[in-house]
């Protein structure tokens, strides 16, 4: 363990850090191309997918809150459920389903009782 | 200054005195840091897929994808919308046009594996087919041609092609549903490629006529995709609502309609690191307790030995200021390089290892080995957060204890 | 009698006060140390020779009575005159107490370090002690792969760099063969000769035979005989 090892050692670690902070700045922003492939996607099927789930079955509302706005389960018989829904509340990237609500326009809540 | 420098160079020094206990350490906060990025860079990818599924931010695609989405509501419940309702809308005034679609979900083979049927209109489909520059981009194959009484076209997603024994372009599969025209049997005429949007993987594309038949549901629609002239659709939207819901006819009358615009999406996309309902933050404050928990028992690794040598230090004529300035070094640079390895392994974990096992824990419908290409953003945000927890877990876990240790009489130290 | 270079009056270390395990090291020790002698603290093992150095050199704090350095009361100190306090002295331990994986020479400079002295100033002084103590050729090799006799000139080396008015030895010899213990013996002598202060506690003959004052303790008292 000499001055030479610790040099060594901070050079290792500045390689490190600036590796990271290139990574991040380089990574930042999803690649291009891939964010012209996703718009021709939408394009083709008019705007589709917007929530974390790939599939219907668990919880409509978090693959499109255009297709349903309501996640019946959330009151799932977890401790707190009346705050998370069993299916999305492992989601990451999950949207007030209250919030969602807004969508269904003013018609409809006139069907609504409110809390 | 000088001294200053000299001390805290021999921070770094130390991180080598104690290697067992300063790889431990780094392990440890790795650990905790490397779900956490993981996490934050697939819901900030998650999000940049969003922004993108509704034309946020990109005028050109803004005239591609429709202002509005209406859709049809009975008992405060999303239902089918009848597709006479689109006539109304098509004659308001800066309605450029109106398309209806079909989203339904199925469930295929044996094993019931769930799809996203879609059906959008055939003339529809091959207008915008044409438009898209470079479609093999986006589909290995051809998009549905399908007509009214034809057999099905289908263009199906990656995950789907797998999960179903390898689908290849060209599979004729048993018939999937049994309607009242029968059953027919539904050709793969293009899979969906795997980079292009996380939904792909269960979507099944069709044309509507295609659709209507598979759910043997005539005359209706899931939505009505509206396009706007420029400035026109919150207008729109209005007369909509305002019309329809008090038309007089027996379709308008039962339906309520509900409108939703791509600014109405917009905001619901969660706001940066703190929406409220990401369970993964408080899962997240847990791993932190947890952390610090681990760090003070790593900590304990060589315990001891570090005892002994402040003990030393002490002896030698060392102050305590000078060894806390010393072990504060100590775990920045500790902290430092955990974090520069978690944000590295993180990258590596999204970027070449496309997500494995952790994208099917967070997006719902995903498999271990993701048959997509999982989306993700390293954000600067959530880098330098783990920066930040990362120096934070290092220097609690060990602040506490090199103190105690520096305050006690050298003799005791060393003992 | 003369005011010493260190003092200590009615001078007691209890460990464990007031629990079931209460050893009582030192009890009322009251004597007087010259600048350049070379003092011997002799006795039994137990009999508090090691509690006594540590008080001694500031390494531990006294139960009750005093201990004068250099005309300053070291329980007065605070932490940070402590530690200015042992900066003046050096420290010859019998476990040699040296940072494993740490080379010699920075082993002995390590002290240095919180004065601001550059590596390059830090390796010239090591090499000038290492040389004077035949261990030039291992300037840097780690203490673990150093004999016990090795080890523990390297001890004294680091004891010395800087330049202290005393140096403490808890059984310096008490781990080596008779060779190296009368090689160190040698170097001890040396140091006094060029008038530091040494206080070292020990049962080694040599060692006592070259002292010029001897104290004697049992049972963590002084013997009224002593010295």
């Amino acid at each position: 363990m000499t001055s030479d090892s610790s040099n060594r050692l901070l050079a290792v670690i500045a390689i490190l850090v600036i590796a990271a902070g290139v990574a991040v700045a380089h990574y930042r922003q999803p690649v291009p191309p891939r964010a012209a492939d996703a718009a021709g996607f939408q394009q083709l099927v008019g705007g589709l997918g917007f929530g974390p789930s790939v599939e219907l079955s668990t919880c409509p509302v978090q693959f499109d809150p255009r297709l349903e706005t309501t996640c019946n389960a959330r009151t799932g018989p977890i401790p707190a459920g009346g705050l998370l829904c069993p299916g999305c509340g492992r989601f990451l990237f999950s949207f007030s389903s209250r919030s969602a609500t807004h969508l269904t326009g003013p018609s409809a809540t006139r069907n609504v009782l409110a809390p | 200054m000088s001294s200053l420098l000299s001390i805290a160079r021999t921070g770094s020094a130390a991180i080598l005195l104690s290697p067992l206990r300063s790889s431990v350490t780094v392990m440890a906060v790795i650990a905790v840091l490397v779900p956490y990025l993981v996490g934050i860079g697939l819901v900030e990818g998650l999000r940049q897929e969003s922004r993108i599924a509704i034309g946020a931010g990109t005028p050109a695609e803004k005239e591609l994808l429709p202002d509005l989405y209406v859709a049809a509501n009975q008992f405060g419940r999303r239902v089918p919308i009848p597709l006479e309702l689109a006539e109304p809308i098509r004659k308001f005034d800066g309605v450029t046009r109106v398309i209806p679609r079909i989203v339904g979900r199925i469930t295929l083979g044996k094993e019931n594996v769930e799809a996203v049927l879609v059906g959008m209109p055939r003339e529809e489909l091959q207008r915008r087919g044409s438009s898209i520059q470079r479609l093999t981009r986006l589909i290995d194959g051809q998009l549905p041609r399908s007509q009214h009484g034809e057999a099905p076209q289908l263009v199906i997603g990656s995950g789907l092609a797998r999960k179903l024994d390898n689908l290849q372009v060209g599979t004729v599969i048993p018939p999937i549903f049994r309607s009242g025209g029968g059953e027919k049997t539904p050709r793969i005429t293009g899979i969906f490629q795997s980079e292009i949007s996380p939904w792909q993987s269960q979507m099944i594309l069709t044309t509507f006529e295609s659709a209507a038949e598979i759910f043997d549901q005539r005359g209706l629609a899931t939505d009505l995709l509206v396009f706007c002239r420029q400035g026109q659709p919150e207008a729109i939207r209005s007369r909509i609502l305002q019309s329809l819901t008090g038309s007089s006819t027996k379709a308008a009358a039962s339906h309520q309609p509900s409108v939703t615009s791509r600014t109405d999406l917009e905001s619901l996309l969660p706001a940066g690191l703190g929406h409220r309902e990401g369970v993964f933050n408080l899962l997240f404050v847990i791993a932190f307790a947890i952390g610090i928990l681990v760090i003070l028992v790593t900590s304990g690794f060589g315990r001891p030995e570090r005892r002994r040598e402040i003990g030393i230090l002490k002896a030698t004529g060392w102050q305590t200021d000078e060894i806390l300035i010393r072990s504060l070094v100590e775990s920045l640079l500790l902290g430092l390089v955990s974090a520069a390895v978690a944000i590295l392994v993180a990258l590596a974990w999204l970027k070449w290892f496309n997500g494995f096992w952790i994208a099917g824990i967070f997006l719902a419908g995903v498999e271990t080995q993701p048959a997509i290409a999982v989306p993700y953003v390293l954000a600067a945000q959530p880098a330098g957060l783990a920066v930040l927890v990362a120096c934070l877990l290092v220097t609690t876990g060990s602040a506490y204890s090199t103190w105690r240790t520096a305050v006690t009489p050298p003799a005791e130290a060393m003992r | 009698m003369n005011r010493g270079l260190l003092e200590t009056e009615s001078l007691s270390r209890t460990y464990h006060p007031g629990t079931s395990s209460e050893v009582r090291a030192l009890s009322d020790v009251s004597l007087a140390i010259p600048a350049g002698s070379y003092v011997v603290l002799d006795g039994p093992s137990g009999s508090g020779k090691t509690t006594l150095l540590s008080l001694l050199g500031a390494l531990d704090r006294p139960t009750s009575g005093r201990v004068r350095f250099a005309d300053r009361n070291l329980e007065d100190c605070s932490d940070v005159e402590l530690a200015r306090q042992r900066r003046r002295m050096g420290f010859v331990f019998q476990d040699f107490s040296l940072i494993p994986r740490l080379p010699t020479w920075e082993n002995i400079t390590y002290p240095q370090i919180p004065r601001g002295l550059s590596a390059a100033k830090r390796r010239q002084a090591a090499d000038d002690v290492l040389s004077r103590l035949g261990l030039a050729a291992k300037a840097d090799t780690p203490p673990e792969e150093l004999s016990g006799g090795e080890q523990q000139r390297v001890a004294v080396a680091r004891a010395l760099i800087g330049d202290p008015e005393v140096i403490f030895a808890d059984e310096p010899t008490s781990n080596l063969d008779r060779r190296a213990a009368a090689e160190l013996a040698a170097i001890l002598q040396e140091i006094n000769a060029a008038g530091t202060t040494l206080v070292v506690s020990t049962h080694d003959t040599d060692l006592k035979e070259s002292a010029s004052l001897v104290f004697l303790l049992e049972d963590g008292r002084l013997r009224d005989d002593t010295a």
